[in-house]
């Protein structure tokens, strides 16, 4: 019992450390994960390493071709698509919720980020700003209170799929929708927030054909 | 860690595809305790890939396990139910849209299909059947999206088949003046219609819960 927990724990502590590698792109797409040589890194041993390979390929982020072993799987276009329609679905029914249960306490959190996007854009701390939006973005997931929602979002990875295998968007641009957003939400103007989501992630997908056909005419 | 859906062998999963159904049809009833040796009697399945195919749709939320009582059909609660159909009617919409945009000859027959079939089984008051084909037509709706993500979601958290043991419309009369409406809009190309006829067959006043 207590060898079985333990060995849970290790392919869970592996499958966290490689999903954190490869979504911070220091995996690359299309390079392959020798199990031996991650089993070394983390100090573990290869079945735990297998197992989380294993999960991580459920999850659509690695290939396994046979013989030759795991390699960090590539979105394409299509995907890319796909789950920016995914996104944008998610987020209107969260707006749609926290609209119907908008509080004190939902309404102090956005003017919150509110304050954060402007202080950041002002300061010219880019980082940052790009940090606070995927707070944002997954704040409203939470804040839903509906559990597939969020359920649906962590395990298809589709918010965190969209920030490190997307483009990111114009500051300027990403904080006039931001702001628009929230006073939407505030103003309780649910069709006009789920317009602005819609516009929101429409500016990513063309931002992302413009970055594609830019890479495939080099 | 998320578990993993692994279906070990032809019996286990035959032993799946079955109970699944046995679930769907609501022949094994939300809260029942389901004997496991009754059950691989009844399928003709020995006791082994019975309890395989249990423990994965306990991973599907389908059953519940509790230790030293055994599976029971998991009940789904208002508030979850209420959680479902929400999810559902959004990714409905989704669908409609991605079909709406992509439409072609096939999908137009496939629909008009649908439309001829629920009229006529209206028309014979054959009630079973109407509400099979419902579920068929709801599913078709996924499929035929060509979202892959939206299909695998669908599959994943089996929010249609969730929604189907949980309730329903009762009331034919309104859900073929839904379908009727929602075909025509697609075959017309009328997209924000659609979802919105959709958004409103899928509200939760029209259902009934089991």
């Amino acid at each position: 019992m207590d060898l079985k927990y333990k060995h849970k724990n290790l392919s869970d502590y592996a499958y966290k450390k490689i999903k954190t590698l490869i979504l911070n792109d220091i995996l690359k797409n299309g390079e392959k994960i020798v199990q031996e040589k991650m089993a070394k890194k983390l100090g573990i041993s290869k079945i735990p390493i297998i197992q989380a390979l294993t999960v991580l390929q459920n999850e659509r982020l690695i290939e396994y071709y046979p013989r030759r072993g795991f390699f960090v799987r590539e979105l394409t276009y299509k995907e890319f698509i796909e789950i920016l329609d995914i996104r944008r679905i998610l987020e209107s029914l969260a707006i749609k919720k926290i609209i119907e249960n908008l509080d004190e306490q939902i309404k102090s959190k956005l003017l919150e980020f509110l304050d954060g996007f402007e202080f950041y854009n002002k300061t010219k701390k880019y980082k940052k700003y790009y940090d606070l939006d995927k707070k944002f973005h997954y704040y409203l997931i939470e804040a839903s209170n509906n559990s597939y929602l969020i359920n649906i979002n962590n395990t298809f990875n589709i918010l965190l799929l969209c920030y490190t295998k997307g483009f990111k968007t114009d500051i300027n641009i990403s904080i006039e929708h931001h702001r628009k957003i929230i006073d939407a939400i505030l103003n309780k103007e649910t069709e006009k927030a789920i317009n602005l989501i819609k516009e929101h992630t429409e500016h990513k997908k063309e931002s992302h054909l413009i970055e594609a056909n830019k890479n495939n005419s080099r | 860690m998320k578990q993993i859906k692994i279906i070990q062998d032809k019996q286990s999963n035959q032993a799946y595809q079955k109970i699944k159904l046995l679930i769907l049809e609501n022949r094994l009833k939300p809260g029942e305790k389901i004997i496991q040796y009754k059950l691989a009697q009844a399928l003709n399945i020995s006791l082994t890939p019975i309890i395989q195919a249990l423990s994965i749709l306990q991973n599907e939320k389908l059953i519940d396990y509790l230790p030293r009582k055994g599976f029971f059909v998991r009940i789904i609660s208002d508030k979850e139910f209420y959680d479902l159909l929400e999810i559902r009617s959004f990714l409905e919409s989704l669908a409609i849209e991605e079909i709406s945009e992509n439409i072609n000859d096939s999908i137009k027959a496939q629909l008009l299909k649908f439309k001829k079939k629920f009229i006529l089984l209206f028309e014979k008051n054959k009630l079973d059947k109407y509400f099979e084909l419902d579920k068929k037509f709801h599913y078709y709706l996924i499929d035929a999206s060509n979202n892959s993500y939206l299909i695998n979601i669908n599959n994943t958290f089996n929010i249609l088949l969730l929604c189907y043991t949980k309730g329903f419309i009762n009331k034919i009369n309104i859900s073929i003046e839904h379908h009727k409406k929602i075909i025509d809009a697609i075959l017309n190309k009328e997209k924000e219609k659609a979802i919105s006829l959709m958004m409103e067959h899928l509200s939760i006043e029209h259902f009934n819960t089991i």
